[in-house]
């Protein structure tokens, strides 16, 4: 591997920008941070047109379109958080570290290289939670760091005995149903059970959830596009195929509809439509057909870009207005009017409308041939589309946006600027026009027709007004869910079995006190019983001697004899 | 919110949609998924709601 080919890399570029980010003269910081991206895309045009392969680079098309939007959003969230962060010159650089992490790990095929870059991803993405400087922000971190650690463990136990059982370090296909060998199943259940924990498959899904909400407004952009991309791209290289995923994709959607549907948190509810979203992509995983492929790779791009844009939103709604829950707000559309069409859009796609990112990537999930074969499949993937519709699509920009919400606003005058700054608006328009350019002339990003007026797009029309009329009908039972704490599967294991821990504590703490206070008295009464026994007056001194021993035994049996 | 210019617009979209569809099924799926999903969470809502200072008890 030429020392070049480590250089001329976008992702080794940006990790480099990063370490570097600080020596730079504050005057030129914003210069770097901007054209970062731009030439890190340029190094990526190079290498896959003019470069080799090697370890750390390895061609696929699929990748360039992949690697493109990450370096976009980055691009997009340095411009966001030069507008608006307050702690900018870390998010940026962690953000740097992290993008040219992930990019690493996407655009590698071997095991170990992928393993130090996500490693190096949950360095960035901790720093960038524990920067939110919330009351939770630390011991949330806390937490992520743990949990990835602890697939990070798995992942190179998996790599460990992949290396023991091919004697390379490839990744390659595997299959679950294969318990030739119970090395091969470590193997295969470890790397599977990793990359579960990073796409937040329930109940290992709070890191997300927490985590995205607790980290700074700007940090939460970046987090919500990579860890869960670059696993679900690993999880299409490595379990393509395997229809027992279908049924896991399947909780994982419903779970996150759920909750979104209770949460009033503006960026937790996003979160949770990320779940739904993996969820979604991890059934088109499953089936593992060519329509279904292509539908978990555009899903995948495209919910890079309107995911971020909808997190963008709820960020700049949460650092203009400093509220966290929709309940605080009060119709906001007309004071925010460029946020408000830019999320519009975002939430357009997320509801699977004709002329959107989403709808693109549907478009394939409905052709492929298993998902015609089986028509329950059919009607539980259409479920899903209207429970996000539902959830979120149609409940955020109602009740954020357009809800008017009791009380008017005590201080209504003193509130009244809400213009984003003009690199807040960039970064906005920027991810919006993306958005818009992929809805609108898909061709941009895959080489296939789609046909926006078939029946799928109005099938889907017609869901989303059924969903419509269904939200109008049941807003006043969801508003509800006001102020509380959801309980999520990581109650079990954070408070449950801690539970079950401090009470084991507690028991073995007061035997132990027991033991403390009466040992003496214990201890008094055994010697003393012993004395009133065997002593020199005892009872039992009569036993003594043998004879009367022999005497009273004899006696004894007899006894027992006749009892018998 | 006011809905009823909303709800004149939806009605119209329905109808040009039915007419040129043929058939409403997808329209009433979208009706009906909400009203489950809202059932279900109502169930898990019951189930899984705490008071705001729980983990402040806990600790």
């Amino acid at each position: 591997m030429a020392i070049e080919n480590i250089l001329v890399h976008p992702g080794i570029f940006l990790i480099v920008i990063s370490f570097l980010y600080d020596v730079f003269p504050k005057s030129f910081r914003k210069i770097i941070a901007i054209s970062a991206p731009i030439f890190a895309y340029i190094l990526l045009y190079i290498r896959m047109n003019f470069g080799a392969a090697d370890i750390l680079f390895h061609y696929q098309q699929n990748l360039f379109s992949f690697t493109t939007f990450f370096l976009i959003v980055l691009l997009a969230g340095i411009l966001f958080a030069l507008s608006n962060s307050k702690d900018k010159n870390n998010d940026i650089k962690f953000a740097l570290l992290y993008a040219g992490s992930s990019i690493s790990a996407l655009l590698t095929d071997n095991l170990l290289v992928v393993f130090i870059f996500l490693e190096i991803m949950l360095v960035a993405a901790s720093f960038l939670i524990f920067n939110g400087n919330n009351k939770l922000s630390k011991t949330i971190g806390i937490a992520y760091f743990k949990i990835h650690a602890a697939a990070g463990i798995l992942f190179l136990i998996g790599l460990i005995i992949h290396y023991l059982e091919y004697k390379n370090l490839n990744i390659s296909r595997y299959d679950l149903h294969d318990f030739s060998s119970i090395k091969l199943s470590v193997l295969h259940f470890s790397m599977l059970f990793a990359l579960l924990i990073n796409i937040a498959v329930p109940p290992f899904s709070y890191w997300l959830t927490e985590g995205y909400s607790s980290s700074s407004p700007v940090g939460s952009v970046f987090l919500s596009v990579y860890t869960t991309k670059v696993a679900i791209f690993l999880i299409a290289k490595m379990f393509i195929g395997n229809k027992d995923l279908i049924f896991v994709g399947i909780f994982m959607s419903f779970y996150g509809i759920i909750y979104a549907i209770l949460e009033n948190n503006l960026r937790k509810i996003i979160s949770f439509n990320i779940i739904s979203q993996l969820g979604l992509i991890l059934i088109a995983i499953a089936i593992g057909d060519n329509a279904s492929k292509d539908s978990a790779m555009l899903m995948s791009i495209n919910g890079i870009m309107y995911i971020a844009l909808v997190m963008m939103c709820a960020g700049s709604i949460i650092i203009l207005l400093n509220k966290e829950h929709y309940y605080n707000i009060n119709y906001i559309a007309k004071k925010m009017k460029f946020v408000f069409i830019c999320s519009l859009i975002g939430f357009a796609s997320i509801s699977t409308l004709p002329f959107t990112a989403g709808y693109v990537g549907k478009y394939f999930l409905y052709q492929s041939d298993y998902v015609m074969a089986n028509k329950w499949l059919q009607y539980t993937i259409t479920a899903i589309s209207s429970g996000m519709m539902f959830a979120v699509g149609i409940k955020f920009p109602a009740f954020v946006f357009l809800a008017n919400f009791k009380q008017k606003e005590k201080n209504a005058k003193a509130a009244t600027n809400y213009d984003l700054p003009i690199y807040g608006m960039l970064a906005l328009f920027l991810l919006t026009f993306c958005c818009l350019v992929i809805g609108i002339f898909p061709k941009t990003i895959l080489r296939a027709n789609i046909s926006f007026f078939s029946t799928l797009s109005f099938d889907y029309l017609l869901l989303f007004l059924g969903t419509l009329v269904g939200f109008v009908m049941l807003q006043r039972l969801i508003l509800r869910f006001d102020n509380a704490i959801l309980l999520d599967f990581d109650w079990v294991y954070r408070h449950f079995l801690y539970r079950i821990y401090k009470f084991g504590c507690k028991i073995v703490l007061l035997l132990n006190n027991l033991w403390l206070r009466y040992r003496d008295k214990i201890a008094e009464f055994f010697s003393n019983s012993m004395n009133i026994l065997f002593g020199s007056n005892g009872y039992l001194t009569y036993f003594k001697s043998q004879k009367n021993f022999v005497i009273v035994t004899i006696i004894l049996l007899i006894i027992l004899l006749l009892h018998v | 919110m006011k809905i009823k210019l909303p709800l004149i617009i939806i009605t119209l979209l329905v109808v040009i949609t039915a007419i040129w569809q043929r058939e409403l099924i997808y329209f009433w799926y979208g009706l009906l998924v909400p009203i489950l999903l809202t059932f279900i969470s109502l169930i898990v809502d019951f189930i899984i709601r705490r008071k705001a200072d729980y983990y402040k008890q806990e600790e």
